[in-house]
């Protein structure tokens, strides 16, 4: 217990210092697709804990994004803002520490806001198997964009503009962190091994005593959580929401991630989430070159060679730790 | 029922499963007494494993009961069952085959342990002492086939015979009152199947098991088997001893018609 308490403050400070130093070390653009990795990170593996250990086929992960995005800004908007015009904004440390705890409350409600989404779409879904749950999801995230592009209070087809601009390197990179760690450490539990035998064999896994709907519903409702998480993350840095962000193009970055990483392999998704950040904007100096924009040509033609490739993905169903020993944790606490 | 002197630990009455008109099994009954090891043979398509499926709750049965240490079973999900103290193997060997072997055992204990999904982001003690009670009970399982050198292979490589033991050491980490065993034999050669004999009589006394099992191979079920029944059909045509299946007129006939046609395989 004592080591974790360490190990939590360590990457805290290390968190905390990169918070002042990395901004002022790259120009702003690298800095934003520095951002965005760290989102796509938590988007992946979350998503991973569906589509690649419990093996169910989710499309709406940008649904359960959008609904965490929404609800944590509107609760930043609308509560937590007029809460602190009521005291003198002095960028005390204190004021400064105030508005972060709130910042991260709003997270977390956005976060439990999805995952009650999560709840509900798993529920009555989970018996589907395969494409058919994949419908499904893909409806409910089209059905909760549609929402949003109907209600006035939070935008509607204009936009979310004023939401408080609280996100930063810090806690983005800290959520991203939190989000992998818990990943990993579902791994090692019973109740991850659970998942992966739901993956594997239903019946079997069934014949054992794992009740693999509620187990389906677990994972749905954890993932989504992350999802919603990242999506206050994401709306509290830009500062700005609308809803064709949320389209299921959206879904379909977080099953690139999910796929090209290797599925069930969390350091494949974290992996695969800078490629896939990254590759597209690296590009871009091609499109001086050749005066159109064949970015989106070269972009896919990549994907396409890899998974011909190594239909496996990047790390197939390996960790960083299988490949590099050293980095295996003992088994004791 | 309690009319019986000795009350069984498992008991179906008349259970009887319906396919759209076909009648796969038709009144089956059945009671196992603690600590018994009986025998379900008969040709193929005669509805065992259709049996074994009633009773874990993979098909729910259209007609008859099915009582487990005066629990009724009929409407209950697999994993309650399984809850319940019933474990199986099955025909066509399920194993998780892209886990470890320890981990194949390690979820065959998923109902015994105790730990929240917060316990585990934290990785608590509690957390801790847990799974290495659990990892110890594994490895204990696996000793007994002489599987733990394999503990960290996917369960797909090992070799076949050594998959077919590790479904029933998954299968008794779930620590049952009834083993179900679906042709255990299958596949293996005659000395792998002289093995499981033993290991299955060691098994019972050792973990006291009542086990009923499916098989083929004649050899194994008059060797070990207390008690026959015999199903053809869908129908129980015959129960008994041992020695007195063998002899048994109608049980040679189901098996090998009446102008002796079809060999016996």
């Amino acid at each position: 217990m004592k080591k974790q308490i360490l190990t939590f403050l360590i990457i805290s400070i290390l968190l905390f210092l990169g918070n002042f130093i990395v901004p002022a070390m790259m120009n702003p653009y690298l800095f934003m697709i520095l951002i965005y990795c760290g989102i796509n990170i938590i988007m992946g593996v979350s998503l991973n804990i569906i589509n690649g250990i419990t093996g169910q086929f989710s499309i709406g992960h940008a649904g359960f994004m959008a609904v965490g995005g929404y609800v944590s800004a509107a609760i930043s908007f609308y509560v937590l803002m007029p809460l602190l015009s009521l005291f003198p904004s002095d960028n005390t440390i204190l004021s400064l520490f105030f508005q972060n705890a709130l910042f991260v409350a709003s997270l977390l409600l956005g976060g439990l806001g999805a995952a009650l989404f999560g709840y509900l779409v798993g529920l009555p879904s989970l018996h589907l198997r395969g494409d058919y749950l994949g419908i499904v999801t893909l409806g409910f995230g089209e059905i909760i964009r549609v929402i949003i592009l109907n209600l006035d209070f939070i935008g509607g087809a204009r936009g979310f503009t004023g939401i408080p601009a609280w996100s930063n390197f810090f806690w983005i990179y800290f959520f991203a962190v939190a989000v992998v760690m818990v990943s990993f450490r579902l791994l090692g539990s019973s109740h991850g091994r659970a998942l992966l035998s739901i993956r594997e064999d239903e019946i079997a896994a069934e014949s054992i005593g794992i009740p693999i709907t509620r187990y389906k519903v677990k994972a749905f409702v954890l993932s989504s959580f992350f999802a919603g998480i990242a999506g206050g993350l994401f709306a509290h840095f830009i500062g700005y929401l609308n809803p064709s962000s949320f389209t299921f193009i959206k879904s379909f970055e977080a099953i690139i991630i999910v796929v090209l990483g290797g599925m069930g392999s969390i350091s494949g998704a974290i992996v695969a989430a800078v490629i896939t950040t990254i590759l597209p904007e690296a590009l871009r100096p091609l499109q001086e070159f050749t005066r159109t924009d064949f970015r989106m040509v070269i972009y896919p033609l990549l994907l396409l060679t890899l998974m011909l490739t190594r239909p496996q993905g990047l790390f197939g169903n390996k960790e960083l730790s299988d490949v590099l020993p050293f980095l295996k944790r003992k088994k004791s606490p | 029922m309690s009319t019986l002197d000795q009350r069984s630990l498992l008991e179906t009455i008349s259970l009887t499963m319906r396919f759209a008109g076909l009648v796969a099994v038709s009144n089956f009954n059945l009671q196992l007494q603690k600590n018994e090891l009986v025998g379900l043979i008969g040709p193929n398509g005669a509805g065992k494993t259709t049996v074994f499926n009633m009773l874990t709750g993979v098909y729910r049965p259209s007609d008859g009961k099915m009582i487990l240490d005066d629990k009724p079973l009929n409407d209950l999900k697999p994993h309650n069952i399984t809850r319940l103290g019933m474990a199986r193997t099955f025909q066509n060997i399920r194993l998780f085959k892209d886990l470890s072997v320890l981990d194949n055992v390690r979820l065959g204990h998923h109902i015994h342990f105790n730990y929240g999904l917060l316990a585990t982001a934290l990785q608590t003690k509690h957390f801790y002492k847990e799974e290495a009670s659990t990892q110890e009970h594994s490895l204990e399982l696996l000793k007994i086939f002489d599987l733990e050198k394999y503990q960290d292979l996917q369960a797909k490589n090992l070799p076949y015979g050594a998959q077919r033991k590790l479904e029933i050491l998954r299968a008794l980490a779930t620590r049952p009152k009834i083993l179900l065993l679906d042709e255990p034999a299958a596949g293996l050669n005659h000395k792998e199947t002289e093995e499981l004999m033993q290991t299955i009589q060691k098994l019972r006394q050792d973990f006291d098991l009542t086990i009923l099992l499916i098989e083929h191979d004649m050899k194994l079920v008059m060797g070990i088997c207390e008690r026959i029944l015999v199903l053809d059909h869908g129908e129980t045509i015959a129960q008994g001893k041992p020695k007195e299946i063998q002899s048994n007129p109608i049980v040679i006939k189901a098996y090998l018609g009446d102008g002796g046609g079809e060999a016996q395989t």
